[in-house]
Parts: C-alpha cells; sequence; structure tokens
C-alpha cells in the first residue's frame, strides 16, 4: 500500500512540477520585465489622473510594449496577457485588448477582474453582441467547463485517474467490497472529467476563435479582395475561424442581421465570409 | 341576568331618544312629489308632501289645487331611518288628485308652520295629455316611456383643464323611485391620456325632478390629463334589469298610466334589460405656460403646501439628517416630486436621494393627500450651521400661474468628528433606509502583478510528455497488479504449477550442496543423492510421484520419450551411472561424483528448456 501512496505522491509532484522542459525565455528575465512594465504603467496611470493625457498614452505605450516582448518570445501567463489588454484598451485599441482578454480569461477562467473589463470593453463595440452566448443551463451543469483552464483541467483529471487506478489495485488486493462503489464512481468521474477535457482541448486548439482588431472589416464572399463584401464587421467582434487561404481566414461570424428592406426586425444567426488576417487577430 | 338585560334596553332607549332629539333640533324641510308628471285626464297622481326631520309638526297645508280634484287623503306614514349612526325621520302626507281637464298645471308649493318658523315646499308642473295626443304616445313608445323613468348623466367638473390638472368626471344613474331594478352592471369609459384615482365607491341618494323621486347611483373618479389636446372619455354604460310582475288578466287600460308599474303586484315576474349610455365627453386640455415656469418646477399641479422637518438638529461632521419632506394638498399626489434642495455650497452637505411614501387622505370631493419624502444630508463640515434652502414649485390650475413655496433653513448644530465613535445601544429608524449606490464613472480595472504567479504556461500540461507517463504508469501498475493476484492465487491453488516452478531451483539448490563437499559425501551416498534429485526433478516437472519413476525405465516416461535422443541418452547413461556408483563398491571416487553432478546440471538445464 506504501507503494501506491509513494507513486501517488510522485505523479502528483511530477504534474505539479514539472521537469526537463525549458522555457524561451528565463524566468527571472522575464520576471523583471513585467515588473518594469507594471511600474510604467502604473505611472501612467497617475499621469492620466492629473490629466496629462499626452505623457500617459506614452507610458502604456512603453508597458504594452514590454508586455508585448514577452508574448513574443513565447511567454504564456494570464496576468501578462490582462495586463497587455489594460495597456491596449487604455491607448484605444479595442479589439486587440478583446483578443488578449479574452486569452487571459483561458487562463483565468475564474478571475472576475478580467470577467468585468471585458464586460465594460464590450460595451464599446460598434457592433452588436456578435457571439453566441452559452445558455445559463449548460452553464450550471457543466460547470466545472468553465470554472477551470485547460492546465487545472488536466491535473484533476489525471488525480482523478490516479485515484480510480489505486482503488482499482487495492480491490484487486484486498478484497474489499465498500471498494467496487467507489471504483464505480471515481470511474464515472473520469469519464465525465476526461470528456470534458477532450471538450475543452477541441474548442481551444482545435477550432480556432478570433477577434476582429481594425477598426473596420469587410467580410466577403471568397479569399481575396476581388470578391464583393457582404457586410462589414467591428472592431471586437468575435467569430470562429472554419478555413484558411493564404492572408485570409473563412469564419463563421454570429451576427445581428437587419435587412435593408425591413427597417423595424433584425434577427441573429451564423453567417459565413472571408476575413483579411491582417485584420484580425486568433485567440 | 333579565336585570341586566334591561338595563341594556334602556341605555339603548337612551341613545335613541337623544339621537332623535337632536335630528329635532334640526332644520327641517318641506318637499312635494308625484308618481307622475305627465298624465292623461283618465288617470290620477299620488301627491305627497314628505316632512323631512320631523314627525310632530302638524299637518302642511295643502295649496288650492288648480286644475285638480282631490279624490282622497291625506294618508299618513312616518319613517325612521339610522344610516352609520345618524338618525333621520320623516313624516309623509299623501293625497289622491285627478285632473279636470287636459293642459299645463303647477300645483303650488305647500306650507307649514312650526316652532314659529314658515316653511314651503317645492312646485310642481304637471302635464294632462288629452285622449288623441296619450293614444299618439302609445303608439310610438309602447305606451311606456321608460327613458323617462331610468336614464344616465355623465360629466365633468371642468369644461376645460390644464395637463396634470385634476378633473372630477362623475356617472349618474337615475331610476324612479319605486321601480325595482336589479343587475346592475357598469362599464367604465375609456380614459386613456389620463391617469385615473378612484374616490370610493358607489354613493345612493334621492332627488327630485319636477316634483317626482328618483333614486341616483352615483361614481366618481378623478382623472388627470396627462398630454394637451381634445380629449375624448368614451361613454360609460350601464346595463341592469327592471323586474315586472305581469298579470293573468289583461286589462284595458290608459295607455300612459304605468302598465309596468301596476303590474308589480301579482302575476308572473318579468325581467326587462334596459341598456343607458352616456355621450362621448371631450375635454379640451390646456398646456401648462412655459411663461413664468420656475426653474425648480418637476411637473406638480394642484394646490399644496409644505412642511419640512430634520432630525436630528446636533449631529457630528458626517453624520446623518433626515429630512422629512410632507406636500400635502389637493392633486394628483402620486406623481409629484420631492421639493428642491438649494445648496450654496456643494461642499457643505452630502445629500441622497429621497425615499417617498404617498397617502391619500381625502376621496370626497376631491383627491387630498400627502406625499412624505425622507432625504438623507450629510454636514461635511462643523461651520455648518443651517440646513439647505428648500423649494417648492407648483402650478395652481384655479389660479393659472405657477406658484413656488420657499422653505426657510432650519438651525443646525454640527459638532467636528470624535476620534472614537460612542458606542450604539440602538438604531433609529430613520437611519435603517438604505441608499442605492449610484455608479459614478466606468473603468477597466487595474492590472495584476502577482509574481508568485508569474510563471511560462507557454506548453500545456497535456502536451508534456509526462501527461502521458502518468497515464500510461497506474494502466501498466492495475494491469501488473491483476497478473500478479492471479499468480499469487496459482502458486496457492495450482500443485503441478508450484511443482514444476519450483522443480529447478530446487534441483539446482540440491546439487550446488553435495557440489560444496564432494569429498565428505560418501561415494554411495553421493550417488544416492544425485539420483533423488533427478527423480525428484522429472517427477516435479511432470507432476507424477517420484517412487513412479523408480519403477519404470526413465526412457520408458511418455514426455521423456518426446525429448531429443541425445537428452534422453544422457538421461539414461546418468541413472545408469547412480544406480552402478550405488550398488558397486570402490566406484565412488570423488572426481566420478562431480562428473555424475555436473552430468546432472547439464541434464537439468536441458530438461528446463525442453519439458
Amino acid at each position: 500500500m506504501k507503494y501506491f501512496a509513494l507513486l501517488l505522491i510522485f505523479a502528483v509532484q511530477l504534474v505539479i512540477n514539472p521537469i526537463g522542459f525549458s522555457d524561451d525565455i528565463p524566468q527571472s528575465e522575464a520576471i523583471k520585465i513585467f515588473t518594469l512594465a507594471n511600474q510604467e504603467y502604473a505611472n501612467a496611470q497617475k499621469l492620466m489622473s492629473q490629466k496629462k493625457m499626452e505623457d500617459a498614452l506614452k507610458g502604456f505605450k512603453w508597458a504594452s510594449d514590454r508586455y508585448g516582448e514577452l508574448v513574443t518570445a513565447g511567454f504564456v501567463n494570464g496576468q501578462l496577457y490582462y495586463n497587455l489588454a489594460n495597456a491596449l484598451y487604455r491607448q484605444g485599441k479595442i479589439g486587440n485588448a478583446v483578443l488578449y482578454y479574452n486569452k487571459a480569461q483561458r487562463l483565468l477562467p475564474r478571475n472576475s477582474d478580467v470577467m468585468e473589463n471585458i464586460r465594460l470593453v464590450k460595451t464599446e463595440f460598434a457592433d452588436k453582441e456578435l457571439t453566441s452566448k452559452v445558455p445559463g443551463i449548460i452553464k450550471a451543469i457543466l460547470f466545472w467547463y468553465f470554472l477551470f483552464n485547460l492546465g487545472e483541467a488536466t491535473v484533476f483529471t489525471i488525480i482523478f485517474y490516479i485515484l480510480l487506478a489505486v482503488a482499482v489495485m487495492c480491490y484487486i488486493y484486498i478484497r474489499m467490497q465498500w471498494l467496487k462503489p467507489v471504483c464505480f464512481g471515481l470511474g464515472i468521474a473520469v469519464v465525465v472529467i476526461s470528456s470534458t477535457l477532450g471538450l475543452k482541448i477541441y474548442n481551444e486548439e482545435c477550432k480556432q476563435r478570433g477577434v476582429v482588431i481594425a477598426q473596420e472589416c469587410n467580410v466577403r464572399y471568397g479569399p481575396g479582395k476581388e470578391y464583393e463584401a457582404k457586410f462589414k464587421i467591428h472592431e471586437g467582434a468575435e467569430f470562429i475561424v472554419k478555413d484558411e487561404n493564404d492572408e485570409w481566414y473563412k469564419a463563421y461570424i454570429f451576427i445581428d442581421i437587419r435587412q435593408p428592406e425591413d427597417k423595424e426586425d433584425s434577427s441573429n444567426e451564423f453567417r459565413v465570409g472571408w476575413l483579411r488576417k491582417s485584420e484580425v487577430g486568433i485567440i | 341576568m333579565r336585570k341586566r338585560l334591561t338595563s341594556i334596553y334602556l341605555f339603548i332607549i337612551c341613545l335613541f331618544v337623544v339621537n332623535v332629539s337632536t335630528s329635532f333640533a334640526e332644520e327641517i324641510k318641506l318637499v312635494a312629489s308625484v308618481d307622475k308628471n305627465v298624465l292623461t285626464t283618465k288617470d290620477s297622481i299620488n301627491l305627497t308632501i314628505m316632512v323631512i326631520g320631523s314627525t310632530t309638526t302638524a299637518q302642511p297645508q295643502l295649496p288650492e289645487l288648480e286644475g285638480f280634484n282631490l279624490i282622497f287623503g291625506p294618508s299618513v306614514s312616518s319613517r325612521t331611518s339610522i344610516v352609520n349612526g345618524e338618525v333621520s325621520v320623516r313624516k309623509g302626507f299623501t293625497y289622491m288628485i285627478k285632473p279636470k281637464s287636459a293642459g299645463k298645471f303647477t300645483i303650488s308649493p305647500f306650507t307649514l308652520e312650526h316652532n314659529g318658523k314658515k316653511y314651503v315646499s317645492n312646485k310642481i308642473n304637471i302635464d294632462i295629455l288629452d285622449k288623441s295626443e296619450s293614444e299618439r304616445i302609445k303608439n310610438s313608445e309602447g305606451g311606456f316611456n321608460i327613458d323617462e323613468k331610468v336614464f344616465v348623466e355623465f360629466e365633468t367638473d371642468k369644461k376645460e383643464a390644464y395637463v396634470y390638472d385634476q378633473v372630477i368626471l362623475t356617472f349618474k344613474f337615475y331610476y324612479q323611485s319605486g321601480l325595482p331594478i336589479t343587475d346592475l352592471e357598469y362599464s367604465e369609459p375609456d380614459t386613456r391620456n389620463f391617469l385615473k384615482e378612484s374616490m370610493g365607491g358607489q354613493e345612493q341618494y334621492e332627488v327630485i325632478r319636477d316634483g317626482v323621486i328618483y333614486n341616483v347611483i352615483q361614481l366618481k373618479s378623478a382623472i388627470f390629463p396627462v398630454v394637451a389636446g381634445d380629449l375624448k372619455i368614451s361613454p360609460a354604460k350601464v346595463q341592469c334589469n327592471l323586474i315586472v310582475k305581469s298579470k293573468r288578466r289583461r286589462q284595458r287600460r290608459n295607455p300612459l298610466a304605468d302598465s309596468f308599474f301596476d303590474d308589480f303586484f301579482g302575476g308572473t315576474q318579468k325581467r326587462y334589460p334596459i341598456v343607458r349610455e352616456t355621450d362621448t365627453i371631450v375635454l379640451p386640455v390646456k398646456p401648462l405656460p412655459e411663461n413664468g415656469k420656475p426653474a425648480d418646477f418637476k411637473g406638480a399641479v394642484g394646490v399644496y403646501t409644505v412642511e419640512i422637518e430634520a432630525d436630528p438638529k446636533e449631529v457630528n461632521v458626517g453624520d446623518p439628517i433626515t429630512l422629512t419632506m410632507t406636500v400635502q394638498g389637493k392633486g394628483n399626489i402620486q406623481t409629484i416630486s420631492e421639493p428642491e434642495i438649494e445648496l450654496l455650497n456643494e461642499d457643505d452637505f452630502r445629500v441622497y436621494p429621497p425615499e417617498s411614501d404617498a397617502t391619500i387622505f381625502s376621496r370626497n370631493r376631491d383627491i387630498k393627500g400627502k406625499k412624505v419624502f425622507r432625504t438623507v444630508i450629510e454636514p461635511q463640515n462643523a461651520n455648518v450651521t443651517e440646513t439647505p434652502m428648500m423649494s417648492f414649485s407648483f402650478f395652481d390650475p384655479e389660479a393659472g400661474e405657477y406658484k413656488t413655496l420657499m422653505h426657510d433653513p432650519i438651525p443646525i448644530k454640527v459638532k467636528a468628528g470624535e476620534v472614537e465613535s460612542p458606542i450604539r445601544l440602538y438604531v433609529r429608524e430613520s437611519e435603517t433606509d438604505k441608499n442605492h449606490v449610484s455608479i459614478i464613472s466606468r473603468d477597466i480595472l487595474p492590472i495584476m502583478e502577482n509574481l508568485a504567479l508569474f510563471s511560462n504556461k507557454s506548453l500545456p500540461l497535456h502536451k508534456k510528455p509526462m501527461f502521458y507517463i502518468l497515464f500510461l504508469v497506474p494502466f501498466a501498475a492495475v494491469i501488473a497488479s491483476i497478473f500478479l493476484q492471479r499468480f499469487r492465487k496459482r502458486l496457492k491453488t495450482d500443485v503441478s504449477f508450484v511443482r514444476k516452478r519450483r522443480a529447478y531451483s530446487d534441483a539446482r539448490k540440491s546439487l550446488s550442496e553435495i557440489k560444496k563437499n564432494p569429498e565428505n559425501i560418501a561415494a554411495n551416498d553421493g550417488y544416492t543423492r544425485i539420483a533423488h534429485i533427478m527423480t525428484d526433478y522429472i517427477a516435479d516437472k511432470l507432476n507424477i510421484t517420484s517412487a513412479s519413476i523408480m519403477h519404470i525405465k526413465v526412457s520408458n516416461i511418455p514426455e521423456i520419450k518426446k525429448l531429443p535422443q541425445e537428452t534422453i541418452d544422457k538421461l539414461v547413461e546418468l541413472m545408469d551411472t547412480c544406480d552402478y556408483g550405488r550398488f558397486a563398491k570402490g566406484s565412488g571416487a570423488a572426481e566420478m561424483v562431480l562428473d555424475a553432478i555436473n552430468s546432472a546440471e547439464w541434464l537439468i538445464n536441458t530438461l528446463e528448456k525442453q519439458l
């Protein structure tokens, strides 16, 4: 039994502190840049409150450049994305801000600051809410899907999987009847959690979501300027990538459509169209 | 018990007498009425003079009846009624009179002298029709003009009004006294473009018109126009049934004689539906004038007064003072806004939005009520000596002008805040009123700076090899556990498996023991032991008894026969050597025993692979 306990501890240790993978940028260097950028952001915030807008804007730009350096170097962190989004928002780049807030939300799904800022920034969109909303009942039933990020969901899956293995081994060796329902329960938990993990991996890695970062973006019938524009969407609008072709994404866009002949009614539906890659960002 | 009841009765009688005496002391009134004021020369009418307020007066003096003959009378009746504790008494003198000829006549007023005062009744005009005219009416209206006996009136108290002005809408349903009206159903008019406030339930009373007594059911409501223009109030409607008892034997009667009313007594009951609908009322509504509109005017129309109180009047800086502003008067009290608080210096007070509570205390002639606004103000420095000035502006529709009520500041004492708050043993009721927090500005939340959580998550956990190792290891452990447990179980239950598994190790162990000290082992004993080791090994491997091998030739065992010939030859040779060595003297040199051991070892290794 003690061997299993040791194995479990070892496994958890490995998950929490994975070994053998080096970062593209040293941790100490990243912390230094991050701290400097944060200080500059705080200074710019003070300047803004003193109505020195030009200096404040410079400060925000400097901070966003430093955060951007870390992002370009392959550093992935929820705080970094959130701070970068704040700095971009201060510079009036709403589309880019939404892009990085969404990235931050993937890593920090329970963080109320991220949610609040997304909600606030969305009020400044030119278009009506374009993303399809998940119904509240689905959110309540699959709460863990929305509560945990991909890494946390992976850890939970592994922990439950190891617990199931330990319970099965205990049952094999000591044959206690009460272990049967425990194994059954853990088995169901592992199936549910691993399915959630699979769904999360699919949604976050196989299904690409994007945000319009240009002030205005033409949605065209085909991948090229020679194709007519179907309609226009604006900075901050979200979409799901279906396909890509050179400089173009084929995307599903959930839009609030108002037919030209019908000035009263509007309808929400998915529309497919081609967007220029330079005008959008992928979350 | 009986004594007690008697005393209660006496008390009630005393009360009654006192009340009646009180009513006797009131002014009396003479009312003359007839049961119909249009009739033919063949009809008779009942003329009643009612003395209201007394039953002890003399009989009123009958005037000279020009154009009528007195048939009989008077028959005297008296009535006492108690409504809401108020006693009213009346005494009636009824005469039956008959017209002498057709024409228009007037019954002059009755007179009465009582307690030295002279009272005069009303006069009554009566139309007497000749026979041809009465036949025409009979043919055109079925002999009974119900419109004169049941009718409605619908009116407003104002011919024109201002926006938000109070207009009293009155609906009156008249039916001649004595008519058995039932199943009354009232449909309200459509008053869109108006705010409406009910004025209590229905009111019922009697009126005399042209000498005929009518019962009136009155419904009143206050309406407040919300837009300017010619606003329409749609007709009000009332439905009811008139109950008539028809006689079995029809009699020829005068067509204008009330066949309906004469039929009330005897015969079967019938219900005649009656529907009365009013006309549409068009009310011109004027907009509120722009001239002279005060800056603090918030739409109040009516006539109001304002009272303001502050509590407490002695506070520390930052402590709340509740200002109670009571606006009272005539108008749409529900919709009025709070008085304006005029801050001379905005830094002196923090003012919170008020909470209000409206009460209507009169719905009789007008809608009157009060609205109490409670607002909290907090003095911000110790230099403040009085509350802010407050004003309330309204438009007075009767005067046609705006009025502003100014309320002087209320003196207060503000002390500098103490470092330590005193212990509060209770909470004032006014302090429990909570205010909604309003958002001053909207901005994004600040950046995050938690360096403890600042690490690179570039490679997701599920993409790391360790993730797959962590999945494989428990899986492998479970599979291994299954096999291990099966193996352990077989060891416990399968003898042949255990013998076969142990055969090799036991044989090797025994041989190595002999090999360790070959010179100490007597030759005969050495060969015996090697022969035993070999037979035990083969017996274990084949799961048979060692004794059975002793009695048959090794080469005859079926499993041995399947072995390569070289192995069989070697085995037979070794077994023969051991047999020879065991029984032949001087053949047990240590070297020879060692050769036999080596041969046995080779054979065991070979058999282990081949068996």
